[in-house]
């Protein structure tokens, strides 16, 4: 008897879960495996978004200084000029809503060349272009100069991309980077997304926007950043 | 009694192995729920937060621009100078300038459509002291708010100087130029010329109006080889030239004439009566 009540003991304890009881476990693991999933894709996207948006936001910054620099050493070709831009290049090589050309030397280097003159040899002609092909709202902001010094923006220039994420053009936005203000004798303000023979007499300033989407794998994250700078060797006398 | 103690520690034994029955089960899962769905605004705060941090940092990207603006352009926004001490673009900044959608063609507007979408930014501009031309400088404050989205404004502080704000009292340093100097005018050969004249052309009136400073004309000798006029008017509103005549007729043509200049310090003047001589 005593034996028989063991062994009968013994199987009670081996019995293990019903199962009921397993899939009301399952389930309940379940839940909780999925939330704690969820939250770690979150916490991923998260981590994720915080790097692309500092890094979008420091391009975006880096790229709106170099522009500053280079528009606001912007200088006439010949001291009679007073006119630093240039305007008998073809798109996107003009000065619009979204690209701006120049001559500048800044940054560039002396070269053999160049040595020994009167300066003028290192006024090349220089562009800020937006490259507005393929269908993505995210547009690339190029820096280009005309190093091979032909005349004309080529494949034997030197290119850099400033911005790979400008979403300027997008149907949403809508807004141009660069708006030029100008202001007359008299004293009378004007603004425009060109530039002419005519008005760069009176520019005084450009505006640059730019308008950075931070959050490039999912939903949109705009942001805009702005700046206005002066030229300062435009012809402007006011 | 041994059986008794072994029947009690099996049933014991058989409690502690029980596990938990489904009703426990379910108010765990419901007290656990309870605690999640608690947590819930916590995660929405954190996410909001985040977003409101993406339009804070537009805001403060839009309120540097206007800063960097004022500060770029202050001595261009106002009417042009007819005189050199009017106080350019200075005078025009000020509160109701500022806040004046329209002002200086929108540079300032106090609307910004941000591209995240929703309702405009609004910009407002205080400044300190307001619509005045001779305040050696002005602290302007451009704040920038999105009214019933946002609770934050975003506020920088700037102060811009007056260009033209000058010491007049100032016993050291460089001279004042619209006060009165001296013009010395001397000769290669003082003993060729005679008649020495300085005439200035005030251009601020219309007409312009011409005198010759007194005395009238001076004529250099051995003891005084060159001449000096005293309390000369002084500035860009003046604009000079010295005549003298030769002792003889020659062929520099009579009277000598100075190029036109204008005298914003004490001045001089050598007039070369014979050129490429000794």
């Amino acid at each position: 008897m005593r034996r028989l009540l063991a062994v009968q003991g013994r199987r009670k304890a081996q019995a293990g879960v019903s199962l009921v009881e397993l899939l009301v476990a399952m389930i309940i693991m379940g839940v909780v495996t999925s939330m704690l999933v969820g939250t770690w894709l979150q916490l991923n996207r998260s981590a994720e978004f915080a790097r692309a948006d500092n890094t979008a936001g420091a391009t975006g910054r880096d790229a709106l200084d170099r522009i500053s620099a280079e528009i606001r050493a912007a200088q006439p070709l010949t001291t009679a000029s007073t006119n630093p831009f240039i305007f008998t290049m073809s798109a996107p090589f003009v000065n619009d809503a979204n690209d701006c050309v120049f001559y500048s030397a800044y940054n560039n280097a002396l070269t053999a060349s160049q040595s020994g003159t009167d300066g003028k040899a290192q006024l090349l002609p220089t562009a800020i272009w937006l490259d507005t092909s393929g269908t993505t709202p995210q547009k690339k902001l190029y820096w280009e100069r005309d190093t091979n010094k032909d005349g004309v923006f080529d494949s034997g220039d030197k290119i850099m991309l400033l911005a790979s994420n400008v979403v300027n053009t997008s149907a949403s936005v809508n807004k141009p980077i660069f708006t030029y203000f100008f202001c007359d004798k008299t004293g009378a303000w004007t603004q425009s997304t060109t530039l002419t023979t005519t008005t760069v007499a009176n520019l005084v300033a450009v505006q640059i926007e730019l308008v950075i989407d931070s959050n490039l794998s999912y939903k949109p994250s705009y942001v805009d950043i702005l700046s206005t700078v002066r030229p300062r060797n435009v012809g402007n006398t006011n | 009694m041994r059986h008794v103690w072994g029947k009690r520690g099996a049933a014991t034994a058989r409690h502690g192995a029980r596990g938990f029955s489904m009703v426990e089960l379910l108010v765990t899962v419901l007290l656990a729920g309870i605690i999640f769905l608690a947590m819930v605004p916590l995660f929405v705060g954190v996410l909001k937060r985040t977003s409101t941090d993406t339009r804070r940092v537009v805001a403060t990207n839009v309120a540097q621009a206007r800063v960097e603006a004022i500060r770029l352009l202050a001595s261009t926004l106002g009417p042009t100078p007819t005189s050199i001490t009017e106080p350019v673009g200075y005078a025009a900044i000020t509160t109701a300038n500022l806040n004046t959608p329209g002002f200086a063609s929108g540079l300032f507007a106090t609307s910004f459509p941000a591209a995240h979408g929703g309702p405009p930014y609004k910009v407002t501009y205080t400044v300190t002291p307001d619509a005045s031309a001779t305040a050696a400088s002005k602290v302007v404050t451009v704040t920038v708010s999105r009214p019933g989205i946002d609770s934050f404004n975003t506020t920088l502080t700037t102060t811009i100087k007056n260009p033209t704000a000058v010491v007049a009292t100032s016993t050291s340093g460089p001279t004042d130029p619209n006060s009165p100097h001296q013009l010395t005018v001397s000769f290669k050969n003082w003993q060729e010329v005679k008649n020495v004249k300085v005439v200035y052309v005030n251009t601020s009136p219309t007409p312009n109006v011409t005198t010759t400073a007194t005395p009238l004309t001076q004529q250099p000798s051995s003891g005084a080889t060159t001449c000096v006029w005293t309390n000369l008017p002084g500035g860009l509103g003046y604009l000079y030239t010295v005549t003298c005549t030769p002792q003889s007729p020659s062929s520099w043509g009579s009277p000598l004439v100075s190029e036109s200049f204008h005298l914003i310090s004490d001045g001089f003047v050598k007039f070369d009566t014979n050129p490429g001589g000794s």
